[in-house]
């Protein structure tokens, strides 16, 4: 009699805990899909943002390495040319 | 607590290396790698590498005069150059004299009017002629205000002093980087020219210093000028082996006027 109580108990108790890591599981998991979600969207979200600093860096790059006409008269001065 | 020690000098050893890493400098010694030297106050390209027409340039100078065509149809040069009282620069690569901003010395080829800014010495010569090397060059410089350039080329034989050398030499500061302004000193040019002013070579080349900007024109006048051995070892007291090596011609015609 005592035994047959014992084995109910332990077939409860690991069926708890297969039920309950079951579920964490499954959380961790859905947590997860949230996350790449989440990751997502924040990456999509400043795309436009991105690419308008890319626009400004590109134009910004393109006035700057536009040839800039020194001052030769200047140079020569300063420098042995 | 030594750690500390060892962890402080190697910190100490890397800002070091840094600062001197720090500006784009240039020196003769290393001239073959001009090209290649990288501007370590700019990481974008293509600034990166600031002297990169020195290595990779098609029309750089100095080049050999020997292999030349005689042309008559060349213009005739009209070297206006009068007496000023100029500045007198050590460069830290040359001995120069910078002409005072109303100067109104020029370089006339044909009708075309080019301004005389500067001019400053090399030991030995820039341009060879075949296997001869000159003990010096002198170069006056000439810049229009579009920044075309013109270079007149002299070069410096031995022989008799030159009292206008002498002058030159004798109020050149002697730190490098260092300028001499309102000297009171008068100075005229055309006493450093040759005699001889209507024959020349002439191409198309480059500064001979980095950033070696190519579309500079060359006139080498083919007579020279003579100054003393001893005035040449005052000039190498300034500055020895301030000469560029010699550059490929690369299909570029060297003509001679005569």
């Amino acid at each position: 009699m005592i035994v047959r109580q014992r084995i109910v108990s332990l077939v409860i108790i690991a069926s708890s805990t297969i039920s309950s890591f079951a579920v964490a599981t499954n959380q961790s998991a859905e947590e997860k899909n949230q996350t790449t979600l989440i990751t997502d969207s924040a990456q999509r979200a400043p795309q436009s943002s991105k690419d308008s600093i890319l626009k400004e860096k590109k134009s910004e790059q393109s006035e700057s390495t536009k040839p800039i006409k020194p001052n030769m008269v200047d140079y020569c001065r300063k420098h042995t040319c | 607590m030594k750690l500390l020690r060892i962890l402080n000098s190697y910190v100490w050893v890397v800002l070091l290396t840094l600062s001197i890493a720090n500006a784009t400098e240039w020196s003769y010694e290393e001239q073959k790698r001009w090209g290649s030297i990288q501007d370590h106050n700019q990481h974008e390209v293509p600034y990166i590498y600031p002297y990169a027409v020195c290595g990779i340039g098609q029309h750089q100078s100095p080049v050999d005069l020997a292999i030349s065509y005689a042309s008559k149809r060349l213009n005739n040069l009209k070297l206006r150059y009068y007496a000023d009282q100029p500045d007198f620069f050590n460069t830290g690569h040359a001995v120069q004299v910078n002409f005072s901003n109303d100067y109104q010395g020029e370089l006339l080829v044909g009708k075309e009017a080019y301004p005389l800014i500067q001019l400053h010495f090399h030991e030995p010569s820039e341009h060879v002629i075949g296997t001869k090397t000159f003990p010096a060059e002198l170069h006056f410089v000439h810049v229009r205000d579009d920044g075309k350039i013109a270079v007149l080329g002299v070069l410096l034989e031995i022989g008799k002093d030159n009292s206008v050398f002498q002058t030159i030499l004798e109020n050149t500061p002697h730190q490098e980087r260092e300028l001499k302004q309102d000297s009171g000193v008068w100075l005229s040019a055309a006493s450093l020219l040759p005699k001889k002013r209507d024959e020349y070579y002439t191409l198309a080349g480059s500064l001979t210093t980095p950033p070696c900007s190519e579309g500079v024109d060359w006139y080498v006048l083919t007579d020279t000028t003579e100054i003393s051995e001893a005035q040449l070892a005052q000039l190498k007291s300034f500055f020895s082996g301030n000469a560029r090596l010699k550059q490929e011609l690369n299909n570029r015609a060297i003509a001679k006027k005569k």
